[in-house]
């Protein structure tokens, strides 16, 4: 099941979040500015979304033969705001309940909606909220989580 | 049970406050940006020295307590006492002018730590720290010395924040030893979920008094299977805030029980746990006794502590003040660091490369399992 994230939550940003971040969307810059008075700091970053995002760098890369220098110096911020983020990792914790939806959620889901398992899996396992704007997919693998875990999930809409 | 014990058990569950590592300090290897650079060679024991933060229109003043000075080896060392338990310990190395009458600094490294481990003094150590790395340029003057430098501070933002973190976890015991008169001893390896709970629930208690906080076990309330018991449960269904208490409360903190006077508790969008079951039970009328667990489908509730300690008023002295005042800078200039370098990481790409390195990945179920047998690393 899903929650509301209660009052002092810890939260880890869904992939679709942090490219809002990076395109500066003005809700998400304000929700941001909002958690960083409470935090001071910025909300978390799973691996897996760090994975891809690299993949998009590592895409245009392989794309263009030659790394540009545009595209060096975006991912070279990028980086050096994953170095200022808490990152959450897929540990055993993750692992498990990863397995236990990934099993039970369906086989085209499952092939579907992987990489969300495995964000809102790592979520849980490490007692953080989750910002996702995919609300709707996230319900479903909250729907499948093993007894007794629940998946606090907000979204940040305008 | 009483009610106090199901309050206290059952709403300041921290199930969802991360462990807080002790922050440590950092050593600073400034760059020297520009300024007097000559540092004359005579003793300056009892020496002030200015440390001015211009980005935070913020000066303090400090005087030195040791100065020794290795000409062989082109070091100078000076302890400087910034506040009553606070150092900063501060290096030079260079080398004596030809006619050694001052010294030309080559290199700077500069550590500001407590001396003592209190809140004050983790406070006043963590501000500054934060302060001198969140600037463009400090100035460091010593008149009887005729030093003028600037220093550029450099730290990476996860370090900046866990000296935010920290600044405000001290912030909130200096608070609540201001209120109770009780003096804390910080843990030295940090301050797990359940201690940040509480200093986060002690501290609104005094400053709030009146404040919104996590509820996640919700509160039981007991009723009878009979006639009234039903007619209890209908408006108990009806209700949109659920409320407990007054209750005498107290909390544990950090191995010290805080009297906090009488409490209440108002659950926010309460609902009833297995209320099919619970009206079942109330519909055998055997007047046995039913438990109703309220939770709030939002996990919160308003907690009204009107007894709690109060702070004095003009608690803090001139310097802690000023230092309290930076908060809103502090937090500021963090944050637009951030902004800009998640808006940098993809700066100067075109609309379409934007469109091609913010496309998630489409992986099929093989991909993921190479993934997760270590083919990727994760």
């Amino acid at each position: 099941m899903t929650e509301p994230p209660p009052p002092g939550t810890s939260l880890v940003l869904d992939t679709d979040v942090l490219t809002h971040w990076r395109t500066g969307r003005p809700n998400v810059l304000r929700a941001i500015n909002d958690y960083q008075l409470e935090f001071k700091g910025s909300p978390a970053l799973t691996s897996f979304t760090v994975f891809e995002v690299l993949c998009g760098f590592e895409k245009e890369a392989a794309r263009s033969r030659v790394l540009l220098d545009s595209n060096r110096r975006a991912r070279e911020d990028f980086e050096r705001l994953v170095d200022g983020c808490e990152v959450l990792h897929f540990d055993r914790g993750a692992a498990r309940i990863a397995a236990y939806v990934f099993e039970r959620i369906g086989k085209s889901k499952s092939n579907e909606k992987w990489a969300d398992v495995l964000i809102a899996s790592t979520a849980i396992a490490h007692g953080y909220g989750l910002v996702s704007q995919n609300k709707k997919d996230f319900e479903l693998i909250a729907n499948h989580l093993p007894a007794g875990q629940t998946l606090y999930l907000t979204n940040w809409q305008p | 049970m009483s009610a106090l014990l199901d309050i206290e058990s059952s709403a300041v569950v921290p199930a969802v406050l991360p462990h807080i590592a002790r922050v440590t300090l950092p050593e600073y290897a400034p760059k020297v940006l520009s300024g007097l650079m000559c540092f004359p060679a005579v003793r300056l024991e009892s020496a002030s020295v200015r440390v001015l933060i211009p980005d935070f229109n913020f000066g303090i003043e400090g005087t030195v307590v040791q100065f020794r000075q290795d000409t062989d080896a082109g070091q100078i060392f000076i302890r400087v006492a910034i506040d009553a338990n606070v150092e900063a310990n501060i290096e030079f190395a260079g080398r004596l002018t030809e006619h050694e009458s001052s010294f030309e600094i080559a290199q700077v490294s500069f550590r500001l730590a407590p001396t003592k481990d209190c809140a004050r003094d983790d406070f006043v150590a963590s501000t500054l720290n934060a302060a001198l790395a969140l600037s463009q340029r400090v100035h460091f003057q010593m008149p009887e010395g005729g030093l003028d430098l600037a220093l550029g501070f450099d730290l990476p933002l996860i370090e900046i924040s866990r000296l935010l973190q920290s600044r405000q976890t001290s912030h909130r015991l200096m608070t609540i030893e201001r209120a109770t008169g009780i003096r804390f001893d910080l843990p030295q390896g940090g301050f797990s979920g359940t201690d940040i709970a509480a200093i986060i629930f002690v501290y609104r208690a005094i400053v709030d008094r009146a404040f919104t906080y996590h509820l996640i076990n919700g509160l039981p309330i007991v009723i009878e299977a009979d006639e009234e018991g039903a007619k209890r449960l209908r408006s108990l269904q009806e209700s949109r805030v659920i409320g407990f208490g007054p209750e005498e409360m107290s909390r544990q903190l950090l191995g010290v029980e805080i009297p906090l006077g009488r409490m209440t508790v108002k659950i926010l969008d309460p609902y009833i746990v297995e209320i099919d079951r619970v009206r079942e039970e109330v519909a055998q009328g055997d007047g046995h006794p039913v438990t109703l667990l309220f939770r709030s489908a939002t996990n919160q509730a308003l907690f009204e502590l009107p007894e709690a300690p109060r702070l004095p008023p003009n608690s803090w002295d001139a310097r802690i003040q000023a230092l309290i005042d930076l908060e809103r800078e502090l937090d500021s200039r963090l944050i637009e660091r951030y902004h800009a370098l998640a808006a940098g990481s993809l700066a100067g790409l075109t609309d379409e490369e934007r469109k091609r390195v913010t496309t998630r990945p489409q992986l099929n179920k093989p991909s993921l399992m190479a993934i997760l047998k270590g083919k990727v690393g994760l």
